[in-house]
């Protein structure tokens, strides 16, 4: 007479276990076949009530959150609901995801600018802008307008801005009045200079003008930037937008060529000079673009631009360029102060100081620019 | 002894995950690294058009500058994460149980639970704050905004990754040679050191292997440290493959990057444990 035997064998256990792992496996894979389980917020979801909830992509913070509170008026106001997604990288990486998509992207608006409008348009994405469908873009300056050789406007444009050089008030000692200045040897490990590849190639084309080009020949810009990297005065090369305020707040560097809205973070914390007038440096410019909502081409195209029409009512327009110190495009918003000394107020000083690249040739030669950068100037950092 | 049925069907799921989440997509990689890409453009040529090309660019200088820089201070790393991790390996696996070796376990399985990101940041900002390391640096020689003082804080992030990973692989290697070996040794006349190197070290070759070649496969890998704490002056292949995939959009050549770095990287693999036969136990 013995107790009752109520242990396991190990080869019991592991039996056990492996059904077991089989049924989760199965159960799972079962639930992901399951259509009641797809993402609720996927592009064209209709609701009960006829009710579309719109998805739409944008950069991260602070546009995310300018963003969603610009859309709030027409939330309210509709049936439909729309959810802002931050995008996972740059523009391009949205892009290639729309494109890997196409035709049944999971995207209605995206948020975009000058470099990529042309592309998007080539690739046959894109809801044309009508005035009877976005009303408010009769009250757009026509040169804020994206249009392609056709005149479709492309893009309800949200925001001007662009970038520029400057450099931080106390950590500069020289006179930077010149794009030889970056030359001088105080300035070792000082400049922030961004990577070929971000704001597509501006900043070198503002070397390249400097050095007697242009973005069509960007030569005379890659023998400057040799000599700079030789120097040794760069001191970072960002890639992103953290990146550039982190290393110009902690001290690390100085000088950069950035977009207005960085520039605009930086100084709230350190005051900052942006050289971009009353400079007689061909390159020392205020490299302007639009930033604007693309809708993709689909069967929630007039609904998503209902909603852009919103972005350019005056208030809201002036509510949400505040947010991110970028200058409006409605003509009857009131500007937003802080942009003053980025964005030009006469038609003189536009023409003097400001330039607008050839976009489209700018995005085609990317490639091409990068390549230049990592062979010719990184070996030399 | 063949494995039963039973053990078949327990692999079963592990099998398909593996090849749906990982062969499938290696084998997707390998046919878009041959096809041809149209610069300025999002998606791959409408048809499949095979070329060369995209390995053929790697043949040239930039790429294979940036191959032996990823090589180099993943060695330097991987060597470095060894002849540190080993005394403290050592350390936890010849006390006794108490508070101490706790401590040490606990401690390097916490740097391993602590997100990467804040360290990076974390050694970066103190890098710039403390104008006592960087006199240090610059002292010897190294100006700070050179190429040599972002490899030097590139190595530093991956020892933070290597150094609890090989630590805690060679505790095992080293619990498993038994202690009295080093006691006859030293009772015969050798010195604590020598007994130490020429018994335990020897009989954990194998341990110091396997750490060696986790350390370097992770660096070999690494993304995030050479982003974060390069600078953008100092890139490893994967910021090479991550530009092609976001900022350039082009999938190919990023595809081909990302083939021969993984055939580098098993290369070096292959070629250690081929090193490490069972002669190097006796």
């Amino acid at each position: 007479m013995g107790n009752v035997n109520t242990s396991y064998t190990r080869r019991q256990v592991l039996k056990g276990v492996g059904a077991l792992g089989l049924l989760g496996f199965g159960g799972s894979a079962l639930a992901a076949c399951n259509p009641g389980a797809s993402n609720g917020e996927a592009a064209g979801n209709g609701q009960a009530n006829g009710a579309v909830a719109l998805v739409g992509t944008t950069w991260g913070d602070p546009w995310l959150t300018a963003a969603q509170e610009a859309s709030q008026e027409w939330t309210d106001r509709e049936p439909h609901s729309i959810s802002w997604h931050p995008a996972e990288g740059p523009t391009a990486t949205v892009l290639a995801r729309i494109a890997a998509s196409w035709p049944d992207p999971d995207v209605d608006l995206v948020a975009s600018w000058d470099a990529y409008y042309g592309a998007m348009d080539a690739e046959g994405w894109l809801a044309a802008v009508t005035p009877e469908l976005v009303p408010n873009i009769n009250q757009v300056p026509d040169r804020f307008l994206p249009r392609n050789a056709a005149g479709d406007v492309l893009a309800v444009p949200m925001s001007v801005t662009g970038a520029c050089w400057g450099f931080r008030d106390d950590a500069v000692d020289i006179e930077f009045q010149s794009l030889d200045d970056l030359l001088n040897p105080a300035l070792r490990g000082r400049i922030c200079m961004p990577a070929a590849t971000m704001h597509s190639g501006m900043a070198i084309v503002s070397i390249a003008l400097h050095a007697g080009g242009d973005e069509h020949n960007l030569d005379p810009g890659f023998e400057f930037l040799q000599e700079l990297a030789r120097s040794g005065n760069i001191g970072r090369v960002p890639s992103t937008e953290a990146e550039f305020i982190t290393s110009l707040t902690s001290g690390e560097t100085a000088i950069s060529f950035w977009n207005f809205g960085g520039w605009n973070e930086v100084d709230s914390h350190f005051g900052t000079t942006m050289v971009n007038r009353d400079t007689d440096d061909p390159g020392l410019r205020g490299y302007l673009f639009t930033e604007g909502l693309t809708i993709l081409e689909g069967p929630n195209a007039e609904i998503a631009l209902d909603l852009a029409n919103d972005f350019l009512d005056p208030s809201i327009n002036h509510d949400y360029n505040s947010a991110l110190g970028q200058g409006t495009t409605n003509a009857d918003a009131e500007p937003v102060a802080a942009v003053g000394r980025y964005l030009y107020d006469t038609d003189e000083e536009l023409e003097r100081y400001a330039y607008i690249p050839d976009y489209d040739h700018l995005n085609s030669e990317l490639e091409a620019i990068n390549e230049r950068w990592e062979d010719e100037i990184a070996p030399l950092l | 002894m063949r494995p039963s049925k039973s053990a078949y069907l327990l692999l079963m799921p592990v099998g398909l995950v593996l090849g749906a989440f990982f062969l499938v997509p290696l084998a997707l990689l390998l046919y878009t690294s041959f096809n041809t890409h149209a610069p300025g453009t999002f998606a791959l040529a409408t048809t499949y058009e095979f070329t060369w090309a995209n390995y053929s660019r790697l043949l040239g200088p930039p790429f294979t500058r940036y191959l032996w820089l990823t090589f180099k201070l993943s060695v330097i790393a991987s060597a470095l994460g060894l002849a540190l991790g080993y005394p403290l390996a050592y350390l936890i696996a010849r006390r006794r149980s108490d508070w101490v070796r706790t401590a040490l376990l606990g401690f390097l399985i916490a740097m391993l639970f602590l997100s990467v990101i804040v360290r990076l940041y974390g050694i970066g900002l103190a890098f710039l704050s403390m104008p006592a390391l960087r006199a240090v640096v610059e002292a010897i020689g190294v100006p700070f905004a050179s190429s040599t003082m972002s490899e030097i804080m590139i190595v530093t992030g991956l020892l933070h990754v290597t150094i609890p990973i090989v630590t805690l692989t060679l505790v095992g290697s080293v619990q498993n040679v038994n202690p009295m070996l080093e006691e006859a040794a030293r009772v015969l006349g050798a010195s604590r050191w020598f007994s130490v190197l020429s018994i335990t070290v020897r009989l954990s070759i194998r341990g110091l292997i396997s750490g060696f070649l986790l350390a370097f496969t992770l660096s070999m890998a690494a993304f995030v440290i050479p982003l974060i704490l390069g600078r953008g002056n100092v890139l490893f292949v994967s910021n090479l493959v991550y530009n092609r995939f976001s900022q350039i959009v082009n999938y190919p050549s990023a595809a081909a990057m990302s083939v021969v770095l993984m055939i580098m990287g098993l290369v070096a693999i292959f070629a250690v444990a081929r090193v490490s036969n069972p002669r190097w136990q006796r």
